[in-house]
């Protein structure tokens, strides 16, 4: 066998090993989903999926988005997906700018996104909020 | 550290070489088989919605399935095999199913050695239960570090799942079961967490024989045990859970462990369980829910 084909699968053997140490990591600062990126955590935590709330801003006040039209009902839709399994690393930008560009007459756009998740120590379930603005 | 790592590889040696050939190559059609099924039933699911790419998909996994089972093209039809699963690990990011990742791996090692050669053939044999070991290892620690399964708050919230509820509602009181089932998943819902010691010890079993058995399939002198128990192991966990692709896949890894030739056995099994998934996605069976 040649030295450098037996080094290159010592090599992909060694990122096989080492890869979830990477995705442990990520979990940890990003809240990345530890059932995805190839970390091993199947089953490791229960999945309860985000919803989001998204408000229109203007100089005086804040107002509650109902329903979107079908184009950015698809954008809020493929966000939530990325979310799923990336978490903190997905951020709604693209959602928020096309949104901004739908709603004229706003200033700013606030998309909240709610995570619940089982609390491992208490087995309740709680929510954690991120939220971003969009200005233009 | 080469050296350190060739000899650290050379704890997954066969105990016995005599099979070793025949071991690769079945559970190479083993892989391959269980990518064609797996294609195939994810493609019958939604057939009106497949594009130019999924039929792509289709015609590649279905042509490697002779090139591999009569070794005419074997390792082509690996690096074909290679680049669509690169292509569906890309076109599902991030919700590509890790056993996409771990196939992807072993199609790889499959394409780049050639397994007639006796070095190449141990060093892929080598690396296939290597990464048994870090799949199990990882699976356990998992588990551990999030915490969800020292309380059976995993198995707790998971019994919405009729997988999970059909195997595991008769180990709950129907007192637990009536107070699980009136939850909703919404905040400040809970406990999710089981009352019995029966099921706190099923839980934390779960996660310490995976970490345990990894390390015991490293030692020669338990690795029988180990692999026995693994696969009984995987089989227990996949009734409940039914990923039966990954099931197949990894349990033909653990085989591997085995100093007879049971890959070679599990071939037909195998192609009796993905004719049987077949048939329930074309509606000749009563559907049975599966990943």
């Amino acid at each position: 066998m040649r030295l450098f084909k037996r080094r290159a699968v010592h090599l992909a053997l060694a990122a096989f090993a080492l890869w979830p140490v990477v995705q442990i990591g990520l979990v940890r600062a990003y809240d990345v989903n530890p059932w995805k990126l190839a970390g091993w955590g199947m089953y490791a935590v229960p999945q309860i999926p985000a919803r989001v709330r998204v408000w229109g801003l203007t100089a005086k006040e804040s107002y509650e988005v109902g329903s979107l039209p079908p184009e950015l009902q698809r954008s809020l839709d493929a966000f939530l997906e990325r979310r799923r399994g990336l978490r903190g690393l997905a951020r709604p930008t693209a959602l928020g700018e096309q949104m901004l560009a739908h709603y004229s007459a706003i200033e700013g756009i606030r998309i909240v996104v709610i995570q619940p998740r089982l609390d491992p120590r208490t087995g309740l379930i709680e929510e954690r909020t991120t939220t971003y603005e969009y200005r233009r | 550290m080469p050296g350190r790592l060739e000899s650290f590889l050379a704890r997954f040696d066969s105990d016995t070489t005599g099979p070793d050939r025949s071991k690769s190559r079945s559970f190479q059609i083993i892989v391959t088989l269980v990518l064609c099924g797996e294609y195939w039933t994810q493609s019958l699911r939604g057939w009106s919605l497949l594009g130019v790419g999924d039929f792509l998909a289709l015609a590649i996994v279905t042509s490697a399935c002779p090139a591999v089972i009569t070794d005419r093209g074997r390792r082509i039809a690996f690096a074909a095999l290679v680049g669509l699963q690169i292509w569906y690990i890309w076109a599902n990011f991030p919700h590509t199913g890790n056993h996409r990742y771990l196939e992807l791996f072993f199609v790889g090692l499959f394409a780049v050695l050639d397994d007639r050669r006796a070095d190449e053939r141990r060093l892929l044999l080598q690396s296939l239960r290597f990464a048994v070991v870090v799949v199990l290892f990882y699976s356990g620690l998992q588990k551990l570090i999030h915490g969800y399964w020292f309380h059976g708050q995993f198995l707790a919230w998971s019994m919405w799942r009729e997988s999970f509820d059909v195997a595991l509602a008769p180990l709950f009181s129907p007192a637990e079961l009536e107070r699980l089932s009136g939850l909703e998943g919404v905040a400040g819902d809970g406990p999710y967490r089981v009352a019995g010691l029966h099921l706190t010890l099923l839980s934390n079993a779960v996660w310490a024989s995976e970490m345990s058995l990894a390390l015991l399939l490293l030692v020669r002198r338990t690795r029988v045990l180990a692999w026995v128990v693994a696969a009984g192991l995987i089989v227990a966990v996949q009734i409940v859970a039914r990923e039966l692709m990954f099931g197949l896949e990894f349990l033909g890894a653990i085989l591997l462990f085995a100093r007879r030739d049971l890959v070679s056995r599990a071939v037909w099994p195998v192609v009796a369980g993905l004719a049987l998934l077949l048939m329930m996605r074309l509606g000749l069976l009563p559907e049975m829910i599966f990943h």
